[in-house]
């Protein structure tokens, strides 16, 4: 239900990874690369991770997410290497039997992957600079 | 004790390395492994406390510390999603 992945990920497989008959709702989040930072224009983003401890944080965060809400399964996908323009880095998905659960708990998956993952991005510019970027400190709102 | 030291990113670009060897005094605790790593490198020091270490996998305080034969990481913070 937890990987990394070199190739694109597919919405249609996560969303049934977590299909279940006693499920109301799947909530899913897709990250996806945007084509500016500020007022700089972005050609593509580049993915790292420490990947068995990434694994170990993503197992994690399903049990967070397990132990704060009534949800059935979440399968959460990041992606690594060269992601384009409207590609997706990284899908959540999520199940429940009612869906303000689901939904909740999508989005509480997505804000603490992104504190607590160790998975870290470069910017890759169009005017051919580069540079790795942090996530903002916890209990920043705008992520 | 010798410490193999894991580094990402920023980091690993500036050491050159994904791996570094350090033989640190008997029961240190994370924040020599910092010291040591901005002392060897100087460029780090900008990035020095942000830095956060992880031991087995899981994140540490830079005053706890160090289990031989642990797998030891310093980590930069992070921005995946």
């Amino acid at each position: 239900m937890f990987e990394i992945t070199d190739n694109p990920i597919d919405i249609n497989e996560m969303v049934s990874k977590v299909s279940s008959p006693k499920a109301g709702g799947i909530a899913t989040f897709i990250g996806v690369t945007r084509n500016f930072t500020g007022d700089q224009k972005v050609d593509y983003l580049f993915y790292e991770a420490y990947h068995k401890m990434a694994l170990i944080q993503m197992e994690k965060i399903g049990q967070m997410i397990k132990d704060k809400y009534p949800v059935l399964k979440v399968a959460i996908t990041h992606r690594l290497g060269r992601v384009d323009i409207e590609e997706a880095s990284v899908i959540i998905a999520v199940s429940a039997s009612h869906r303000a659960s689901a939904i909740e708990a999508c989005h509480y998956a997505i804000d603490i992957l992104k504190d607590l993952v160790p998975i870290w991005k470069k910017e890759f510019m169009l005017d051919g600079s580069e540079k790795w970027i942090a996530n903002r400190p916890k209990g920043n709102e705008s992520k | 004790m010798k410490v193999k030291v894991l580094v990402f990113a920023h980091i690993k670009e500036i050491v050159g390395s994904e791996v570094i060897e350090m033989d640190l005094p008997d029961e240190p605790r994370g924040s020599e492994i910092i010291s040591k790593l901005v002392d060897d490198y100087p460029d780090i020091s900008p990035q020095k406390h942000s830095l956060m270490l992880s031991m087995n996998g899981e994140y540490i305080g830079w005053d706890d510390l160090l289990i031989a034969n642990s797998e030891i990481a310093v980590l930069t913070p992070v921005s995946g999603g």
